[in-house]
């Protein structure tokens, strides 16, 4: 059994973020949630042109999309919204949670982020930060958390997307 | 999403509602929709999958790419390779949804911890292997002495609801009897009765 195979995406949104699903897209199935549809329908469309076989399915429910995925990456509006994350904790329970932001998303959220490991005390919480500083540079990533095996698993999905990965082992 | 599991322990050890819930946090919820594989033949084994809700079966792929149903596994019962799983060697069985399922997945070593955290989960896996060795002696006896009519009665009293759950055709490849030989017994019972 592979371990991940399917990536539950919620926050999908996330214009930002579009390079990445597109690379994991080719890859993984993933599940996309996001509280605006309109927004949600506009990026999976764009996944979907730039990936006719792809898996890449739009969905209406987060805990739903958490419970089918394997990983559970959060970005966009979900980052500060404690009350969205909060719904999916019961279906992540050992699940790797990746938290993908922007630098100046992080920069800007540190003092107020809410703090994923509380929420999620038995998930693995893999903290990503953009580092990349426009869409034609090469895009390259910081990976923070406590887990060793999650950071790799997480290391090795974007290194094999063809993005570059440092990793900051938390004590 | 953990009350089959909780019968399942709670009918052969005992557990406090603490203990319980230390036990649920080594788990990974899953679900899976029908005719998903949970895993692929050729590839390693990394969970031990508990059934909350749904059908999945186990089966082997011939050199002719005849399927032969090894397992099927309802609500309450747990479904792998072992041999993959224990030994972290290539699977030989495809595992796949026959429903829309949720599933709870134990890793190797989430097994592991979760046996050292609670000896009494070492209990119940050893109470499991024990009742699958004895359904597996009998499963091979009745597949070397039954005849087709004795193995579809037998399997019926002890799975009622299969006939109206799994297809046909997947029932005579778990019996080792051909769809038509099965028809052909079903349509006996029937008139018999």
């Amino acid at each position: 059994m592979q371990n991940v195979r399917t990536i539950a995406v919620i926050g999908a949104a996330e214009k930002r973020n579009f390079t990445v699903l597109k690379e994991l897209g080719e890859q993984y199935q993933l599940l996309l949630f996001d509280k605006d549809q309109d927004a949600l329908s506009e990026i999976h469309e764009s996944l979907l042109a730039q990936n006719r076989h792809g898996y890449i399915e739009k969905m209406d429910c987060a805990v739903n999309a958490s419970w089918e995925a394997d990983i559970i990456i959060l970005s966009g509006f979900c980052i500060n919204d404690a009350a969205a994350v909060e719904k999916i904790k019961e279906v992540a329970t050992a699940k790797i949670i990746i938290v993908l932001e922007n630098e100046e998303e992080f920069t800007s959220s540190i003092n107020n982020q809410l703090s994923f490991d509380l929420i999620f005390p038995h998930s693995k919480i893999v903290e990503i930060i953009n580092l990349s500083i426009d869409e034609n540079t090469e895009k390259e990533f910081l990976l923070e958390g406590h887990n060793s095996k999650a950071l790799d698993t997480v290391s090795g999905i974007f290194e094999g997307c063809g993005f570059t990965t440092y990793i900051s082992q938390l004590n | 999403m953990y009350e089959q599991l909780a019968k399942s322990i709670g009918e052969k050890v005992a557990l406090t509602a603490a203990e319980f819930d230390l036990c649920k946090t080594f788990f990974i919820p899953k679900k899976i929709r029908k005719k998903q594989t949970l895993l692929l033949e050729g590839d390693v084994c990394t969970y031990n999958a508990f059934i909350e809700k749904g059908i999945l079966r186990s089966y082997t792929t011939d050199a002719k790419g005849n399927e032969h149903i090894i397992q099927f596994a309802f609500e309450g019962w747990w479904i792998t390779d072992l041999s993959s799983f224990l030994m972290g060697e290539n699977s030989t069985y495809t595992i796949e949804a026959i429903e829309d399922s949720e599933l709870l997945l134990l890793t190797a070593a989430a097994r592991e911890e979760l046996m050292n955290a609670l000896p009494v989960f070492e209990r119940y896996q050893r109470l499991l292997l024990e009742n699958a060795y004895i359904a597996l002696q009998a499963r091979v006896n009745s597949a070397l002495t039954a005849t087709a009519e004795e193995k579809y009665t037998k399997l019926t009293i002890a799975y009622p609801d299969i006939v109206a759950r799994v297809p046909q055709h997947m029932i005579a490849s778990y019996l080792g009897l051909t769809p038509e030989t099965l028809s052909r017994v079903r349509k006996q019972i029937t008139l018999r009765k």
